[in-house]
């Protein structure tokens, strides 16, 4: 509870921030036109509106925060800290998906998505190493089949594997 | 012994020269499926066109080569620019053109490539256009739709694509000549633009005879003039613009093919030699008439030429209607 | 020839064994489709358009407009058992589906949604028999204002998608709203957002965003529980598979709902198929009598879209067979067919190809049926994807996801947008900020900024059209109810506790 407060605040600030940019965007536009609203005219009104909103959050989690801040005090008790979970593992999840998809653009997609599962199968899952290369082979494999042959969709090509 | 070193590699020499002299004149033959970007999704203008285009090679069995439609829509041409771009030497890489790729190069300040590294293969087809009304609408000439323009400037409603869309420049192009005003609604998709007018949102618009065929053989909208060079077949009653009385210059929508820059000329000279076999056949004619679009093959010098004055001349026309134009 | 006679020589046509052939092979095709994001019923269509222009064209139709329906069928599976939707229009289905089966009733979904779907089907066809020529020139009242009405009526749902917190909800609707003003605007040529990149020029494709939003961030979340191996509790037992009497009696309403809603926003060209799904989903979270279940497995929450989104394909035909007019790139694709079958779709196609048209709408009452004795089955083996071990099962969901992503325009550019709203979703439900609000600006926003410049370009400037219009002035009123009515719902005690 505690860091969902803070998380919060730190959400309405990144909110407010990108209400800025978008209003300070659209200011460069055309607000009102000849013909009506202009191309600025509606990102002005909802980058208006998210900044508005995003400040009531901001506060208002800040308020929370004070809140909590002043309960934990007063009640003498551990805050019950958030355990982190497996959220490093989420993470790094995302990370490897992230680089096998630059990855594909030079080493195609087969090698790619075999990576990304060998990662997975393996840190994430931590299976034994039979079962990593297997599925690391057969799934991209199985892809192929039923994606590039089947049905004729289009799997990237890297600069490396590429024809 | 070195009088022989030396006739040998003499002879080595010009065994090699005589082996790539050939080479370089070789005429071109594709070695795999050669992909065609279209830079609409499927069931867009181009893509349809083409489809059919292929279709009617097939019928006319004038190639054994195997080609694929690629879709690369987004950003008006901008997406399917990018491929080419990528694909800078490729000689299995083809684009469909359509005008919006001359305007948009001349409006996006990130367009991915310039017309003049695009390489021209083959010009195809020019498709005219007809200004048409709701049968029930009082406006039984272009003169009367003008005149009541002029008499209520921005009254007058015409639906069309986007600003840069051919309806789009038709009208700059007859507003200054005619010192009317009327307002241009975008829609982005043609069925809405139809529905509009059918509706009776707006007053009239600017649409392809194939499209608007059906509707007038049904007695719901009716053509008043035809933005073509030569009159379209099918409709001998409806004037010419400048029949009508309206000398401006014709505003085509030209689709085409182009290549990637740096396309090798053999493969240029291949695909153009191709349609130009094809603007010749039977099934493709018979597209083209069914369709009501200009037969119009230009070779790829031609095509270069058509585009770089299509381009200037759009150029004029959009700075004088008060768009932003960078190039 | 009168609706009824017409149906009956269509049903002659239609139940040759041929074209029975044809329409079943459609099904299935169109099926599998639409279980994959990125690859849409147009590709397809425009795939197999030169290996039908040999075929009969009765019979191509037909296998056409099978692939079409069926890909509505298969978009709800994965968005229920994997939170992926497989089309814009089943993104509102992963909203309760996947909840359901997260509480072990996947079987129940799955057929719950066949159920809805083959209901709309058939409500909606049978509109589109009897009442078509009536139906299209309503279609054609509707212009940009009424448009306006409509989408201010989809973003008064906000208030009803909202949950908890209508302050993250609002903010979720707004980002949503600018993430699809990021490319060209179609008024002015100018680009918005787009930071000079050539690839934004044409905005932002919602199913990349769906797929990662919903499908990528659920797969993150999934790792961060830490959940077992096998996904999600599987049912034991045929009984498992069904749904119980008090499910389906809590659909009834919604039944009703998605094929009329559906039906009616599929006739519009212009409206894309998901605006129908989130609309009848809001109005019926709106009439319910337990709203706070909605979000967190409701069967009805399921039906309202599934139904909405069959429908809405049904309603895509009339503007296509009344006038000739495509509502979207498969409608387009199927009247390219038509042509180069030598048809003239048009006004008078009714008139001058009678056997086609009757033949065409006879077989979907047909196809609907196919559909629902091929899917309904089927639903214990999809459930059994919930089998596979999630070590194998999550890369493969991701696998998909590239496809997918990488399907929609060729662009490595596209997954990397995947990649990126993934990691969006999962910030926002570890923040609790809720995901459909997003999805909802970003389908409406566009259309409502058209639909106001257009209007005010109609009425030159005068901002009164908007409400003026009869149509619209209904809409809009029914939008200001939809807003206050969670007042009402305050005044019930069960409801606040709850809350």
């Amino acid at each position: 509870m505690n860091h969902l407060n803070r998380n919060h605040v730190l959400a309405g600030l990144f909110l407010l921030a990108l209400g800025f940019f978008v209003v300070q965007q659209s200011l460069q536009w055309e607000i009102l036109g000849v013909n009506g609203p202009g191309v600025g005219f509606f990102p002005l009104a909802y980058g208006s509106l998210i900044v508005v909103l995003a400040l009531v959050l901001a506060l208002k989690s800040m308020w929370a925060q004070l809140q909590q801040k002043r309960q934990t005090l007063e009640l003498d008790h551990p805050v019950q800290t958030e355990t982190p979970g497996k959220v490093f593992a989420a993470l790094s999840v995302w990370l490897a998906f992230a680089i096998s998809i630059a990855l594909m653009k030079f080493i195609g997609f087969y090698l790619g998505f075999g990576l990304l599962i060998m990662f997975m199968t393996r840190v994430i899952f931590s299976r034994e190493s039979r079962f990593v290369f297997l599925s690391g082979l057969l799934v991209p494999a199985g892809f192929f089949v039923v994606f590039g042959l089947l049905l004729k969709v289009q799997l990237p090509v890297g600069i490396w594997t590429g024809v | 012994m070195k009088h022989v070193l030396h006739k040998l590699c003499l002879l080595m020499g010009l065994a090699v020269l005589g082996t790539a002299g050939p080479a370089l004149a070789q005429t071109f033959k594709p070695s795999k499926p050669i992909e065609i970007v279209v830079h609409t999704g499927p069931g867009g203008g181009n893509d349809v066109f083409i489809r059919a285009v292929l279709a009617a090679l097939k019928k006319d069995n004038l190639t054994q080569d195997q080609f694929v439609v690629v879709n690369k829509a987004g950003g008006g041409s901008a997406n399917a620019m990018n491929y080419l771009r990528e694909k800078t030497g490729d000689s299995h890489t083809l684009g469909v053109y359509a005008s919006v790729f001359v305007s948009d190069v001349l409006v996006q300040e990130s367009a991915p490539l310039g017309l003049e590294k695009i390489t021209p293969v083959a010009g195809l087809v020019s498709e005219p256009a007809m200004v048409v009304v709701r049968a029930d609408s009082p406006y039984k000439t272009m003169a009367d739709l003008i005149a009541a323009a002029k008499a209520q400037p921005g009254k007058l409603k015409q639906s069309g694509g986007s600003v840069l869309s051919r309806d789009a420049v038709v009208r700059y192009v007859l507003m200054s000549h005619t010192r009317a005003e009327w307002s241009f609604i975008s829609f982005p998709s043609g069925g809405e633009r139809v529905s509009a007018l059918l509706g009776g949102h707006v007053d009239f618009m600017i649409i392809e005879p194939s499209e608007a065929g059906e509707m007038i053989r049904a007695g719901k909208l009716r053509p008043l003039v035809q933005i073509a060079e030569n009159k379209i077949e099918g409709f001998p009653n409806v004037p010419l613009l400048r029949e009508a009385g309206f000398p401006v210059p014709n505003v085509p929508q030209l689709r085409g093919l182009i290549g990637p820059p740096d396309m090798p000329p053999a493969a240029v000279a291949y695909y153009a030699d191709l349609f130009k076999r094809a603007s010749q056949a039977p099934a493709y004619k018979a597209y083209l008439t069914s369709k009501q679009l200009g037969n119009e093959y230009l070779a790829p010098t031609d095509l270069r030429k058509a585009l770089d004055s299509y381009q200037v001349e759009l150029r004029g026309i959009l700075k004088g209607a008060g768009l932003k134009v960078v190039r | 020839m009168s609706g009824f006679d017409g149906l009956m020589t269509g049903f002659a046509v239609a139940m040759q064994w041929q074209n029975l052939l044809w329409c079943v092979a459609g099904c299935f095709l169109g099926t599998v489709i639409g279980i994959l994001p990125g690859l849409g019923p147009a590709a397809t269509i425009a795939i197999l358009l030169p290996l039908t222009a040999a075929m009969d064209p009765t019979g191509g139709i037909i296998m056409l407009s099978g692939i079409y329906y069926g890909a509505r069928y298969g978009g709800s599976t994965t968005s229920i058992l994997l939170n992926m939707p497989g089309e814009a229009s089943s993104v509102v289905s992963c909203i309760d589906g996947y909840q359901m089966a997260k509480q072990g009733r996947a079987g129940p979904a799955l057929a719950i949604a066949a159920i809805a779907s083959f209901i709309a089907g058939t409500i909606g066809i049978i509109i589109l028999t009897f009442l078509s020529p009536v139906l299209a020139d309503v279609a054609l009242s509707f212009s940009s204002p009424e448009f306006f009405a409509m989408m201010v009526l989809g973003l008064s749902l906000v208030v009803l998608l909202a949950g908890q917190s209508m302050l993250k909800a609002a903010l979720s609707t707004l980002v949503g709203m600018w993430l699809t003003s990021i490319g060209t605007d179609l008024f002015s040529a100018d680009s918005r957002f787009t930071f000079g990149l050539s690839h934004l020029l044409g905005g932002l494709d919602f199913i990349v965003i769906a797929v990662g939003v919903y499908a990528v961030a659920e797969i993150m979340s999934g790792i961060e529980r830490g959940d077992e191996t096998k996904l999600l509790p599987i049912p034991k037992g045929l009984r498992a598979y069904l749904p119980s009497w008090d499910e389906i009696k809590a659909c009834r309403f919604a039944f009703l709902n998605g094929s009329i809603v559906g039906f009616f926003i599929g006739t519009l060209p212009g409206a894309s198929s998901s605006i129908s799904s989130f609309v009848s989903y809001g109005i019926e979270k709106a009439v319910s009598k337990r709203p706070e279940m909605f979000g967190h497995g409701a069967p009805e929450g399921l039906a309202a879209p599934e139904g909405a989104n069959n429908a809405d394909s049904s309603g895509a035909f009339l503007p296509m067979l009344t006038l000739g007019i495509p509502s979207g790139g498969a409608t387009a694709m199927l009247l390219a067919a038509l042509i180069t079958w030598g048809y003239k779709p048009g006004p008078l196609f009714i008139q001058d190809s009678p056997e086609l048209f009757w033949g065409l709408i006879a077989s979907m009452y047909i196809r609907n049926a196919i559909l629902f004795f091929m899917n309904l089955p089927l639903v214990p083996l999809f459930a059994q994807i919930l089998r596979v071990p999630i070590a194998l099962l999550f890369p493969t969901v991701l696998g998909i996801s590239v496809v997918g992503a990488y399907a929609v325009s060729g662009s490595l550019f596209d997954v990397g947008t995947l990649a990126g709203f993934g990691m969006l979703g999962y910030v926002m439900v570890k923040l609790d900020f809720p995901t459909a609000p997003l999805m909802l600006g970003f389908v409406l926003g566009d259309p409502l900024e058209r639909a106001v410049r257009q209007s005010l370009t109609m009425s030159q400037g005068d901002p009164s059209i908007l409400i003026s219009r009869p149509i619209c002035a209904v809409i809009l009123a029914l939008a200001v109810l939809i807003l206050i009515s969670p007042l009402f719902r305050r005044k019930n005690p069960r409801t606040s506790l709850s809350d």
